[in-house]
Protein backbone atom coordinates (compact mmCIF):
# COMPACT_ATOMS: atom_id res chain seq x y z
CA UNK A 1 0.00 0.00 0.00
CA UNK A 2 1.52 3.31 -1.21
CA UNK A 3 2.43 6.10 1.80
CA UNK A 4 -0.24 8.14 0.54
CA UNK A 5 -2.96 5.31 0.91
CA UNK A 6 -1.64 4.38 4.52
CA UNK A 7 -1.95 8.62 5.09
CA UNK A 8 -5.82 8.39 4.13
CA UNK A 9 -6.76 5.43 6.59
CA UNK A 10 -4.70 6.70 9.19
CA UNK A 11 -6.83 10.01 8.53
CA UNK A 12 -9.98 8.37 8.26
CA UNK A 13 -9.21 6.24 11.74
CA UNK A 14 -8.36 9.84 13.13
CA UNK A 15 -11.68 11.49 11.83
CA UNK A 16 -13.95 8.48 12.77
CA UNK A 17 -12.17 9.21 16.47
CA UNK A 18 -12.91 12.79 16.54
CA UNK A 19 -16.71 12.15 16.02
CA UNK A 20 -16.59 9.73 18.15
CA UNK A 21 -15.92 12.55 20.87
CA UNK A 22 -12.21 10.34 21.77
CA UNK A 23 -8.85 12.06 22.17
CA UNK A 24 -6.30 11.74 19.40
CA UNK A 25 -3.04 10.07 20.13
CA UNK A 26 -0.54 13.10 19.53
CA UNK A 27 1.93 10.61 18.23
CA UNK A 28 -0.15 8.68 15.84
CA UNK A 29 -0.79 12.09 13.76
CA UNK A 30 1.13 12.32 10.98
CA UNK A 31 2.26 15.36 9.70
CA UNK A 32 1.20 19.08 10.00
CA UNK A 33 -1.49 18.38 6.95
CA UNK A 34 -2.74 15.43 8.55
CA UNK A 35 -3.25 17.92 12.31
CA UNK A 36 -4.40 20.41 10.44
CA UNK A 37 -7.51 19.07 8.49
CA UNK A 38 -8.16 16.85 11.31
CA UNK A 39 -8.64 19.69 13.48
CA UNK A 40 -10.39 21.56 10.61
CA UNK A 41 -12.58 18.26 10.87
CA UNK A 42 -13.38 18.85 14.43
CA UNK A 43 -14.55 22.23 14.24
CA UNK A 44 -17.12 21.16 11.36
CA UNK A 45 -18.25 17.99 14.33
CA UNK A 46 -18.92 21.36 16.47
CA UNK A 47 -21.01 23.43 14.27
CA UNK A 48 -23.09 20.64 13.00
CA UNK A 49 -26.90 21.04 14.38
CA UNK A 50 -29.19 18.98 16.37
CA UNK A 51 -32.71 18.52 16.48
CA UNK A 52 -34.69 20.82 18.83
CA UNK A 53 -35.75 18.54 22.02
CA UNK A 54 -39.83 19.90 20.94
CA UNK A 55 -39.17 18.77 17.88
CA UNK A 56 -37.79 15.30 18.62
CA UNK A 57 -40.60 14.42 21.21
CA UNK A 58 -43.51 15.82 18.76
CA UNK A 59 -42.26 13.44 16.02
CA UNK A 60 -41.76 10.76 18.20
CA UNK A 61 -45.46 11.09 19.78
CA UNK A 62 -46.62 11.12 16.32
CA UNK A 63 -44.80 8.66 14.73
CA UNK A 64 -45.48 5.74 17.82
CA UNK A 65 -49.26 7.05 17.79
CA UNK A 66 -49.25 5.87 14.25
CA UNK A 67 -47.39 2.42 15.14
CA UNK A 68 -50.36 2.04 17.80
CA UNK A 69 -52.70 2.23 14.61
CA UNK A 70 -51.23 0.24 12.22
CA UNK A 71 -50.50 -2.60 15.22
CA UNK A 72 -54.53 -2.28 16.07
CA UNK A 73 -55.60 -3.09 12.12
CA UNK A 74 -53.36 -5.63 12.18
CA UNK A 75 -55.04 -6.93 15.13
CA UNK A 76 -58.18 -6.52 13.32
CA UNK A 77 -57.53 -7.91 10.26
CA UNK A 78 -56.42 -11.02 11.88
CA UNK A 79 -60.16 -11.33 12.82
CA UNK A 80 -61.33 -14.94 13.04
CA UNK A 81 -57.98 -17.05 12.63
CA UNK A 82 -56.66 -14.74 15.52
CA UNK A 83 -58.88 -15.51 17.97
CA UNK A 84 -58.32 -19.64 17.25
CA UNK A 85 -54.73 -19.17 17.49
CA UNK A 86 -54.82 -17.89 20.93
CA UNK A 87 -55.61 -21.38 22.17
CA UNK A 88 -53.26 -23.43 23.40
CA UNK A 89 -53.47 -26.21 21.36
CA UNK A 90 -53.10 -24.34 18.63
CA UNK A 91 -50.19 -22.64 19.70
CA UNK A 92 -48.48 -25.95 20.27
CA UNK A 93 -48.88 -27.42 16.96
CA UNK A 94 -47.47 -24.00 15.62
CA UNK A 95 -44.47 -24.08 17.66
CA UNK A 96 -43.78 -27.78 16.37
CA UNK A 97 -44.33 -26.88 12.97
CA UNK A 98 -41.97 -23.77 13.76
CA UNK A 99 -39.23 -26.16 15.20
CA UNK A 100 -39.28 -28.21 12.00
CA UNK A 101 -39.16 -25.53 9.62
CA UNK A 102 -35.95 -24.24 11.27
CA UNK A 103 -34.49 -27.25 11.68
CA UNK A 104 -34.91 -27.93 7.59
CA UNK A 105 -33.70 -24.54 6.72
CA UNK A 106 -30.64 -24.86 9.34
CA UNK A 107 -29.83 -28.50 7.10
CA UNK A 108 -30.58 -27.48 4.09
CA UNK A 109 -28.37 -24.55 4.78
CA UNK A 110 -25.54 -26.91 5.19
CA UNK A 111 -24.33 -26.15 8.68
CA UNK A 112 -23.61 -29.31 9.64
CA UNK A 113 -22.10 -30.18 6.68
CA UNK A 114 -17.87 -30.31 6.23
CA UNK A 115 -17.09 -26.02 5.32
CA UNK A 116 -14.99 -25.48 2.36
CA UNK A 117 -12.13 -23.10 2.99
CA UNK A 118 -12.32 -19.80 1.10
CA UNK A 119 -8.36 -18.64 0.04
CA UNK A 120 -6.42 -16.29 1.00
CA UNK A 121 -5.17 -13.51 -0.51
CA UNK A 122 -1.51 -13.68 -2.08
CA UNK A 123 0.73 -11.54 -3.75
CA UNK A 124 3.61 -12.19 -5.60
CA UNK A 125 5.76 -9.45 -7.07
CA UNK A 126 7.82 -9.72 -10.05
CA UNK A 127 10.17 -6.78 -11.40
CA UNK A 128 8.88 -4.12 -13.48
CA UNK A 129 10.32 -3.66 -16.84
CA UNK A 130 10.09 -0.39 -18.46
CA UNK A 131 10.84 -1.28 -22.24
CA UNK A 132 13.09 1.49 -23.38
CA UNK A 133 11.78 1.55 -26.89
CA UNK A 134 13.72 4.37 -29.34
CA UNK A 135 11.14 6.33 -30.08
CA UNK A 136 8.59 8.77 -27.94
CA UNK A 137 5.48 6.25 -28.27
CA UNK A 138 5.27 3.25 -26.82
CA UNK A 139 4.76 0.17 -28.91
CA UNK A 140 1.27 -0.98 -28.41
CA UNK A 141 2.04 -4.76 -29.63
CA UNK A 142 4.57 -5.83 -27.17
CA UNK A 143 3.77 -6.97 -23.63
CA UNK A 144 6.09 -6.79 -20.94
CA UNK A 145 6.53 -9.10 -18.15
CA UNK A 146 3.39 -8.38 -15.75
CA UNK A 147 4.88 -6.37 -12.80
CA UNK A 148 2.44 -7.79 -10.05
CA UNK A 149 -0.21 -10.23 -9.00
CA UNK A 150 -3.38 -8.74 -7.65
CA UNK A 151 -5.44 -11.16 -5.69
CA UNK A 152 -9.45 -10.65 -5.16
CA UNK A 153 -10.07 -11.93 -1.04
CA UNK A 154 -13.81 -11.63 -1.40
CA UNK A 155 -14.62 -12.79 -4.83
CA UNK A 156 -17.08 -14.89 -4.23
CA UNK A 157 -16.49 -18.60 -5.76
CA UNK A 158 -13.41 -17.31 -7.59
CA UNK A 159 -10.56 -18.67 -5.87
CA UNK A 160 -7.15 -17.50 -6.55
CA UNK A 161 -6.01 -14.57 -8.37
CA UNK A 162 -8.37 -12.51 -10.45
CA UNK A 163 -5.74 -10.14 -12.27
CA UNK A 164 -2.10 -9.61 -13.59
CA UNK A 165 -1.45 -6.00 -13.79
CA UNK A 166 1.43 -4.47 -15.98
CA UNK A 167 1.86 -0.46 -16.05
CA UNK A 168 4.49 1.08 -17.92
CA UNK A 169 5.75 4.09 -19.88
CA UNK A 170 7.35 4.87 -23.72
CA UNK A 171 10.74 5.52 -21.87
CA UNK A 172 12.57 5.88 -18.63
CA UNK A 173 12.94 9.69 -19.27
CA UNK A 174 11.23 12.59 -20.22
CA UNK A 175 11.85 16.59 -21.21
CA UNK A 176 9.69 18.88 -18.98
CA UNK A 177 6.32 19.70 -21.14
CA UNK A 178 6.75 16.64 -23.20
CA UNK A 179 4.04 14.04 -24.02
CA UNK A 180 4.54 10.46 -21.79
CA UNK A 181 2.93 7.96 -23.21
CA UNK A 182 1.88 5.34 -20.37
CA UNK A 183 0.57 1.73 -20.61
CA UNK A 184 -1.37 -0.35 -18.62
CA UNK A 185 -1.91 -4.00 -19.20
CA UNK A 186 -4.65 -6.31 -17.47
CA UNK A 187 -4.45 -10.36 -17.59
CA UNK A 188 -7.50 -12.24 -16.74
CA UNK A 189 -5.66 -14.90 -14.50
CA UNK A 190 -8.41 -16.24 -12.97
CA UNK A 191 -10.41 -19.75 -14.50
CA UNK A 192 -13.51 -17.94 -14.86
CA UNK A 193 -14.51 -15.07 -17.28
CA UNK A 194 -14.82 -11.73 -15.43
CA UNK A 195 -16.59 -8.28 -16.41
CA UNK A 196 -14.83 -5.70 -15.33
CA UNK A 197 -16.51 -2.48 -15.05
CA UNK A 198 -15.25 1.71 -15.38
CA UNK A 199 -12.41 1.07 -18.00
CA UNK A 200 -9.84 2.15 -18.14
CA UNK A 201 -9.01 2.18 -14.19
CA UNK A 202 -7.81 5.40 -12.46
CA UNK A 203 -4.19 6.04 -12.57
CA UNK A 204 -2.42 8.74 -10.91
CA UNK A 205 1.26 9.78 -11.22
CA UNK A 206 3.08 9.64 -8.02
CA UNK A 207 5.99 11.71 -7.26
CA UNK A 208 8.94 10.14 -6.05
CA UNK A 209 9.59 12.66 -3.21
CA UNK A 210 6.30 13.43 -1.60
CA UNK A 211 4.58 10.33 -2.39
CA UNK A 212 1.27 11.92 -3.27
CA UNK A 213 0.09 11.90 -6.80
CA UNK A 214 0.24 14.90 -9.05
CA UNK A 215 -2.09 14.28 -11.41
CA UNK A 216 -4.59 11.53 -11.70
CA UNK A 217 -6.16 10.02 -14.73
CA UNK A 218 -10.40 9.26 -13.63
CA UNK A 219 -11.63 5.91 -14.68
CA UNK A 220 -13.33 5.62 -17.67
CA UNK A 221 -16.73 4.02 -18.72
CA UNK A 222 -16.15 0.87 -20.21
CA UNK A 223 -17.07 -2.40 -19.48
CA UNK A 224 -15.33 -5.44 -20.62
CA UNK A 225 -15.70 -8.99 -20.45
CA UNK A 226 -12.37 -11.16 -20.29
CA UNK A 227 -11.85 -15.02 -20.70
CA UNK A 228 -9.35 -16.97 -19.18
CA UNK A 229 -6.25 -15.59 -19.94
CA UNK A 230 -7.14 -12.96 -22.60
CA UNK A 231 -5.71 -9.58 -21.66
CA UNK A 232 -7.04 -6.22 -22.08
CA UNK A 233 -4.40 -2.78 -22.82
CA UNK A 234 -5.30 0.74 -22.53
CA UNK A 235 -3.29 3.63 -23.40
CA UNK A 236 -3.02 7.43 -21.56
CA UNK A 237 -0.76 10.21 -23.08
CA UNK A 238 -0.29 12.30 -20.16
CA UNK A 239 1.00 15.79 -20.92
CA UNK A 240 3.25 16.44 -18.28
CA UNK A 241 1.14 19.12 -16.15
CA UNK A 242 -0.04 19.01 -12.57
CA UNK A 243 -3.88 19.66 -11.55
CA UNK A 244 -2.81 22.84 -11.64
CA UNK A 245 -1.45 22.84 -15.13
CA UNK A 246 2.41 23.42 -13.73
CA UNK A 247 5.11 21.29 -15.78
CA UNK A 248 6.18 18.46 -13.02
CA UNK A 249 10.17 17.40 -13.24
CA UNK A 250 12.00 15.07 -11.12
CA UNK A 251 11.51 11.15 -10.55
CA UNK A 252 7.54 10.01 -10.48
CA UNK A 253 6.01 6.45 -10.40
CA UNK A 254 2.62 5.11 -11.67
CA UNK A 255 -0.35 3.56 -9.06
CA UNK A 256 -3.40 2.44 -10.24
CA UNK A 257 -6.80 2.23 -7.91
CA UNK A 258 -8.39 -0.40 -6.71
CA UNK A 259 -11.17 -2.12 -9.42
CA UNK A 260 -14.43 -2.60 -8.32
CA UNK A 261 -15.79 -5.95 -8.47
CA UNK A 262 -18.92 -7.65 -7.65
CA UNK A 263 -18.63 -5.17 -5.17
CA UNK A 264 -15.20 -5.96 -3.96
CA UNK A 265 -12.26 -3.97 -4.12
CA UNK A 266 -9.75 -5.31 -6.30
CA UNK A 267 -6.75 -3.51 -5.85
CA UNK A 268 -4.32 -3.22 -8.70
CA UNK A 269 -0.88 -3.20 -6.88
CA UNK A 270 2.36 -2.91 -9.19
CA UNK A 271 4.80 -5.00 -6.83
CA UNK A 272 7.55 -2.83 -8.05
CA UNK A 273 6.47 1.08 -9.08
CA UNK A 274 7.14 1.71 -12.96
CA UNK A 275 9.33 4.75 -12.51
CA UNK A 276 9.89 7.32 -15.21
CA UNK A 277 12.35 10.51 -14.56
CA UNK A 278 11.41 14.03 -16.21
CA UNK A 279 14.32 16.42 -16.54
CA UNK A 280 14.07 20.18 -16.74
CA UNK A 281 14.07 21.80 -20.12
CA UNK A 282 11.16 21.83 -22.55
CA UNK A 283 9.79 20.03 -25.41
CA UNK A 284 8.36 21.41 -28.52
CA UNK A 285 4.80 22.53 -28.22
CA UNK A 286 1.61 20.45 -30.53
CA UNK A 287 -0.70 22.25 -32.45
CA UNK A 288 -3.22 25.36 -30.30
CA UNK A 289 -5.66 27.38 -30.69
CA UNK A 290 -9.50 28.31 -30.75
CA UNK A 291 -11.67 25.45 -32.87
CA UNK A 292 -14.50 27.34 -34.31
CA UNK A 293 -17.66 25.74 -33.06
CA UNK A 294 -21.25 26.86 -31.77
CA UNK A 295 -23.68 24.19 -30.98
CA UNK A 296 -26.66 23.93 -28.64
CA UNK A 297 -28.55 20.77 -27.70
CA UNK A 298 -31.88 20.33 -25.64
CA UNK A 299 -32.49 18.09 -23.43
CA UNK A 300 -35.20 17.22 -20.46
CA UNK A 301 -35.45 21.09 -21.23
CA UNK A 302 -31.94 22.31 -20.39
CA UNK A 303 -30.21 23.49 -23.45
CA UNK A 304 -26.40 23.50 -23.37
CA UNK A 305 -24.12 25.78 -26.18
CA UNK A 306 -20.87 24.96 -26.40
CA UNK A 307 -19.49 28.47 -26.86
CA UNK A 308 -15.40 27.73 -26.99
CA UNK A 309 -13.16 25.16 -27.43
CA UNK A 310 -9.63 25.64 -26.93
CA UNK A 311 -5.99 23.26 -27.73
CA UNK A 312 -3.25 23.81 -26.12
CA UNK A 313 -0.34 21.92 -25.21
CA UNK A 314 -1.64 22.38 -21.81
CA UNK A 315 -5.07 20.63 -22.68
CA UNK A 316 -8.60 20.95 -23.49
CA UNK A 317 -10.74 23.91 -22.41
CA UNK A 318 -14.56 23.53 -23.13
CA UNK A 319 -16.90 26.32 -22.15
CA UNK A 320 -20.52 26.42 -22.53
CA UNK A 321 -23.54 27.99 -21.46
CA UNK A 322 -26.63 26.22 -19.88
CA UNK A 323 -29.72 27.08 -19.67
CA UNK A 324 -31.15 27.13 -15.74
CA UNK A 325 -32.98 23.38 -15.02
CA UNK A 326 -36.24 24.05 -13.23
CA UNK A 327 -34.73 24.06 -9.27
CA UNK A 328 -32.55 26.58 -10.25
CA UNK A 329 -32.51 29.22 -7.63
CA UNK A 330 -29.61 31.59 -7.25
CA UNK A 331 -29.41 35.11 -4.91
CA UNK A 332 -26.95 37.91 -5.48
CA UNK A 333 -24.10 38.40 -3.31
CA UNK A 334 -20.91 40.08 -3.83
CA UNK A 335 -18.92 39.45 -6.30
CA UNK A 336 -21.89 37.31 -8.06
CA UNK A 337 -24.53 35.22 -7.93
CA UNK A 338 -24.62 31.93 -5.26
CA UNK A 339 -26.56 28.89 -5.78
CA UNK A 340 -28.56 26.98 -3.27
CA UNK A 341 -27.06 23.83 -4.81
CA UNK A 342 -24.27 22.94 -6.73
CA UNK A 343 -25.02 22.52 -10.53
CA UNK A 344 -21.51 21.24 -11.67
CA UNK A 345 -22.12 19.45 -14.86
CA UNK A 346 -20.60 16.07 -15.70
CA UNK A 347 -19.16 14.97 -19.23
CA UNK A 348 -17.17 12.40 -21.08
CA UNK A 349 -15.32 12.39 -23.90
CA UNK A 350 -13.43 10.68 -26.70
CA UNK A 351 -11.82 11.00 -30.23
CA UNK A 352 -12.61 9.56 -33.60
CA UNK A 353 -14.91 7.06 -31.31
CA UNK A 354 -11.65 5.70 -29.35
CA UNK A 355 -11.94 5.06 -25.83
CA UNK A 356 -14.68 6.95 -23.97
CA UNK A 357 -13.03 9.23 -20.92
CA UNK A 358 -14.22 11.26 -18.26
CA UNK A 359 -13.76 15.07 -18.25
CA UNK A 360 -14.72 15.79 -15.03
CA UNK A 361 -17.24 17.78 -13.71
CA UNK A 362 -17.44 21.43 -14.76
CA UNK A 363 -16.91 24.67 -12.92
CA UNK A 364 -19.51 27.45 -12.68
CA UNK A 365 -20.21 30.79 -12.83
CA UNK A 366 -23.89 31.51 -11.71
CA UNK A 367 -25.78 34.11 -14.06
CA UNK A 368 -29.25 35.33 -13.21
CA UNK A 369 -30.70 33.40 -16.21
CA UNK A 370 -28.14 30.67 -16.63
CA UNK A 371 -24.35 29.33 -15.79
CA UNK A 372 -20.97 29.46 -17.67
CA UNK A 373 -19.33 25.63 -17.19
CA UNK A 374 -15.82 25.29 -18.03
CA UNK A 375 -14.28 22.14 -18.63
CA UNK A 376 -10.52 21.68 -17.89
CA UNK A 377 -9.55 18.69 -19.56
CA UNK A 378 -5.59 17.90 -18.84
CA UNK A 379 -5.14 15.47 -22.11
CA UNK A 380 -3.92 16.14 -25.62
CA UNK A 381 -5.49 15.51 -29.16
CA UNK A 382 -4.12 12.25 -30.51
CA UNK A 383 -1.92 13.34 -33.62
CA UNK A 384 -4.34 12.67 -36.71
CA UNK A 385 -7.69 12.79 -34.74
CA UNK A 386 -10.77 14.10 -36.55
CA UNK A 387 -13.25 14.54 -34.11
CA UNK A 388 -13.65 15.14 -30.68
CA UNK A 389 -17.05 13.68 -29.27
CA UNK A 390 -18.23 15.63 -26.28
CA UNK A 391 -21.25 14.40 -24.43
CA UNK A 392 -22.70 16.18 -21.63
CA UNK A 393 -24.83 13.40 -19.41
CA UNK A 394 -25.87 15.40 -16.24
CA UNK A 395 -26.08 19.27 -14.68
CA UNK A 396 -26.38 19.53 -11.27
CA UNK A 397 -28.57 15.92 -10.42
CA UNK A 398 -30.33 16.89 -13.70
CA UNK A 399 -29.59 13.82 -16.18
CA UNK A 400 -29.72 14.32 -19.77
CA UNK A 401 -27.88 13.37 -23.24
CA UNK A 402 -25.78 16.87 -24.58
CA UNK A 403 -23.79 15.40 -27.86
CA UNK A 404 -21.77 17.54 -29.75
CA UNK A 405 -19.03 16.21 -32.49
CA UNK A 406 -16.27 18.84 -33.07
CA UNK A 407 -14.94 18.32 -36.01
CA UNK A 408 -10.85 18.95 -35.21
CA UNK A 409 -8.51 20.80 -37.95
CA UNK B 1 -40.44 -13.78 7.19
CA UNK B 2 -42.87 -16.42 7.27
CA UNK B 3 -41.56 -17.14 10.83
CA UNK B 4 -41.77 -13.67 12.34
CA UNK B 5 -45.10 -13.63 11.12
CA UNK B 6 -45.95 -16.87 12.88
CA UNK B 7 -44.21 -15.74 15.97
CA UNK B 8 -46.31 -12.42 15.66
CA UNK B 9 -49.46 -14.46 15.84
CA UNK B 10 -48.49 -16.58 18.70
CA UNK B 11 -47.96 -13.43 21.22
CA UNK B 12 -49.05 -10.41 19.46
CA UNK B 13 -49.31 -8.00 22.84
CA UNK B 14 -45.76 -8.78 23.32
CA UNK B 15 -44.28 -8.66 20.21
CA UNK B 16 -46.63 -5.29 19.68
CA UNK B 17 -44.65 -3.70 22.20
CA UNK B 18 -41.65 -4.82 21.22
CA UNK B 19 -42.06 -3.50 18.17
CA UNK B 20 -42.90 0.12 19.95
CA UNK B 21 -39.24 -0.64 21.84
CA UNK B 22 -37.76 -1.65 18.74
CA UNK B 23 -38.68 1.50 16.83
CA UNK B 24 -38.35 3.82 19.90
CA UNK B 25 -34.88 2.54 20.16
CA UNK B 26 -34.21 2.98 16.47
CA UNK B 27 -35.53 6.44 16.62
CA UNK B 28 -33.37 7.70 19.31
CA UNK B 29 -30.44 6.47 17.43
CA UNK B 30 -30.74 7.78 14.38
CA UNK B 31 -32.79 11.12 14.83
CA UNK B 32 -29.49 13.27 15.25
CA UNK B 33 -27.58 11.95 12.31
CA UNK B 34 -30.54 11.73 9.91
CA UNK B 35 -30.84 15.19 10.89
CA UNK B 36 -27.44 16.37 10.94
CA UNK B 37 -26.97 14.35 7.16
CA UNK B 38 -30.27 16.71 5.87
CA UNK B 39 -28.83 19.90 7.37
CA UNK B 40 -26.01 19.51 5.58
CA UNK B 41 -28.17 19.17 2.56
CA UNK B 42 -30.63 21.85 2.76
CA UNK B 43 -30.04 25.46 4.68
CA UNK B 44 -33.91 25.70 6.11
CA UNK B 45 -34.27 24.51 9.63
CA UNK B 46 -37.97 23.44 9.08
CA UNK B 47 -37.31 21.82 5.82
CA UNK B 48 -34.72 19.66 7.62
CA UNK B 49 -36.97 18.76 10.12
CA UNK B 50 -39.45 18.51 7.64
CA UNK B 51 -37.29 15.90 5.84
CA UNK B 52 -36.57 14.27 8.68
CA UNK B 53 -40.42 13.71 9.61
CA UNK B 54 -40.62 11.97 6.20
CA UNK B 55 -37.93 9.91 6.31
CA UNK B 56 -38.81 8.46 9.86
CA UNK B 57 -42.26 7.97 8.25
CA UNK B 58 -41.17 6.30 5.44
CA UNK B 59 -38.88 3.87 8.05
CA UNK B 60 -42.20 3.21 9.85
CA UNK B 61 -44.04 2.02 6.92
CA UNK B 62 -41.38 -0.65 6.24
CA UNK B 63 -39.94 -1.56 9.99
CA UNK B 64 -41.45 -4.22 10.21
CA UNK B 65 -40.41 -5.73 6.33
CA UNK B 66 -37.22 -4.37 7.14
CA UNK B 67 -34.57 -7.26 6.73
CA UNK B 68 -30.72 -7.55 7.56
CA UNK B 69 -29.63 -10.03 4.74
CA UNK B 70 -30.46 -6.72 2.09
CA UNK B 71 -28.78 -4.27 4.28
CA UNK B 72 -27.87 -3.17 7.21
CA UNK B 73 -29.77 -1.03 9.04
CA UNK B 74 -27.79 2.33 8.58
CA UNK B 75 -27.27 1.56 4.69
CA UNK B 76 -30.87 0.59 5.00
CA UNK B 77 -32.35 4.19 6.94
CA UNK B 78 -29.69 6.31 4.97
CA UNK B 79 -30.60 5.32 1.52
CA UNK B 80 -34.08 6.17 2.33
CA UNK B 81 -32.86 9.72 3.22
CA UNK B 82 -30.64 10.12 0.33
CA UNK B 83 -33.58 9.25 -1.58
CA UNK B 84 -36.10 11.75 -0.04
CA UNK B 85 -33.71 14.24 -0.22
CA UNK B 86 -33.15 13.68 -4.03
CA UNK B 87 -37.22 13.23 -4.15
CA UNK B 88 -37.65 17.02 -3.00
CA UNK B 89 -34.83 18.96 -4.94
CA UNK B 90 -36.52 17.21 -8.05
CA UNK B 91 -40.07 17.95 -6.83
CA UNK B 92 -39.64 21.56 -5.75
CA UNK B 93 -41.64 23.56 -8.80
CA UNK B 94 -40.49 27.19 -8.09
CA UNK B 95 -38.32 29.27 -6.82
CA UNK B 96 -37.60 29.39 -2.60
CA UNK B 97 -35.57 31.91 -1.75
CA UNK B 98 -33.26 31.13 1.10
CA UNK B 99 -33.80 32.88 3.92
CA UNK B 100 -30.84 33.69 6.03
CA UNK B 101 -32.76 33.75 8.78
CA UNK B 102 -34.29 30.56 9.05
CA UNK B 103 -30.82 29.09 8.90
CA UNK B 104 -30.05 25.94 10.96
CA UNK B 105 -29.55 26.79 14.17
CA UNK B 106 -25.76 25.30 15.85
CA UNK B 107 -25.69 23.78 18.89
CA UNK B 108 -26.46 25.73 21.66
CA UNK B 109 -24.57 23.96 24.92
CA UNK B 110 -24.14 26.89 27.29
CA UNK B 111 -22.42 29.65 25.33
CA UNK B 112 -22.58 33.06 25.27
CA UNK B 113 -24.86 35.12 22.33
CA UNK B 114 -21.50 36.66 20.74
CA UNK B 115 -20.28 33.14 20.60
CA UNK B 116 -23.57 31.72 18.93
CA UNK B 117 -23.82 34.39 16.25
CA UNK B 118 -19.73 33.61 15.23
CA UNK B 119 -21.17 30.04 14.92
CA UNK B 120 -24.01 30.71 12.92
CA UNK B 121 -21.92 32.66 10.33
CA UNK B 122 -19.05 29.83 10.28
CA UNK B 123 -21.59 27.28 9.54
CA UNK B 124 -23.34 29.40 6.98
CA UNK B 125 -19.75 29.87 5.43
CA UNK B 126 -19.06 26.21 5.74
CA UNK B 127 -22.04 25.23 3.55
CA UNK B 128 -21.37 27.58 0.80
CA UNK B 129 -17.51 26.19 1.12
CA UNK B 130 -19.20 22.83 0.89
CA UNK B 131 -21.65 23.60 -2.54
CA UNK B 132 -18.71 24.61 -4.41
CA UNK B 133 -17.32 21.05 -3.81
CA UNK B 134 -17.79 17.91 -6.67
CA UNK B 135 -21.27 16.21 -5.74
CA UNK B 136 -19.84 13.05 -4.57
CA UNK B 137 -17.74 14.97 -2.09
CA UNK B 138 -20.60 16.67 -0.53
CA UNK B 139 -22.33 13.64 -0.40
CA UNK B 140 -19.71 11.77 1.76
CA UNK B 141 -18.84 14.44 3.81
CA UNK B 142 -22.82 14.87 4.65
CA UNK B 143 -23.10 10.99 5.47
CA UNK B 144 -19.55 11.59 7.49
CA UNK B 145 -20.41 14.36 9.20
CA UNK B 146 -23.74 13.32 9.33
CA UNK B 147 -24.23 10.05 9.90
CA UNK B 148 -20.92 9.60 11.94
CA UNK B 149 -20.89 6.12 9.12
CA UNK B 150 -17.38 4.43 8.74
CA UNK B 151 -16.24 4.65 5.66
CA UNK B 152 -17.16 0.88 5.21
CA UNK B 153 -20.85 1.99 5.94
CA UNK B 154 -20.56 4.95 3.60
CA UNK B 155 -19.45 2.77 0.87
CA UNK B 156 -22.01 0.66 1.24
CA UNK B 157 -24.65 3.43 0.75
CA UNK B 158 -23.06 4.75 -2.05
CA UNK B 159 -21.86 1.22 -4.23
CA UNK B 160 -18.30 2.12 -4.45
CA UNK B 161 -15.25 0.98 -2.84
CA UNK B 162 -14.55 2.77 0.83
CA UNK B 163 -10.71 2.80 -0.33
CA UNK B 164 -12.42 5.47 -2.61
CA UNK B 165 -14.51 6.97 0.08
CA UNK B 166 -11.70 7.52 1.57
CA UNK B 167 -9.64 9.27 -0.78
CA UNK B 168 -12.44 11.41 -1.52
CA UNK B 169 -12.86 12.27 2.41
CA UNK B 170 -9.58 13.23 2.95
CA UNK B 171 -9.31 15.52 -0.31
CA UNK B 172 -12.54 16.75 0.39
CA UNK B 173 -11.84 17.47 4.07
CA UNK B 174 -8.41 19.51 2.91
CA UNK B 175 -10.23 21.53 -0.30
CA UNK B 176 -12.79 22.65 2.51
CA UNK B 177 -9.87 23.89 5.25
CA UNK B 178 -8.31 25.58 2.56
CA UNK B 179 -11.43 27.47 1.39
CA UNK B 180 -12.63 27.73 4.57
CA UNK B 181 -9.45 29.62 5.69
CA UNK B 182 -9.38 32.15 3.07
CA UNK B 183 -12.51 33.24 4.35
CA UNK B 184 -11.51 33.30 8.00
CA UNK B 185 -8.30 35.50 6.43
CA UNK B 186 -10.17 38.27 4.71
Amino acid sequence: MSKQRNIENLFSENLDRVLAGKELDPSALGDAEMRSSLEFARRISQLRPLPSAQYSSRLKATLLQKLDAQEARTKENGGWSWNILRQPVWQAVIAVFVVILVLSLVWRAGVFRPSISTPSPTMSTTATTVPSAPSATPAPTTAPAPSATTAAPSAKGVPGPLLTVGAWTGKSTYKSGEKIGINVLMENSSPQKLTLEKLPPILSIMKTDTETPVYTFAAGKETRTLAPGESVQFSYTWNGLDFKGIKVTGRCYLELEDLDYQGSAVPLHLGQPAYFDILPGSAGNSQAGDINYHETQTDNNISVTITRINISPAGIIVEAFITPPPDYVVTPGSGGYFAAKDYSASASYSFDSGWVKDAGESTVTYLRDGMEHTWYIPDTVPSGSKELFFHVTSIGGWQGSWQFHVPLE
Amino acid sequence: MLIFHVLMSLNIEKIGKSTAEAFSAFYEQYLPKIFRYISFKVTDKFLAEDLTSAVFEKALTKFKSYSSEKAAVSTWIFTIARNTVIDHFRARSKEQTVQLDESMDVPENGKSIEQKVIEKEEWQVLKQCISRLAPNEQEIISLKFGSEMTNRQIAGVLGISDSNVGVILYRAIRRLRDDFGRWQNE
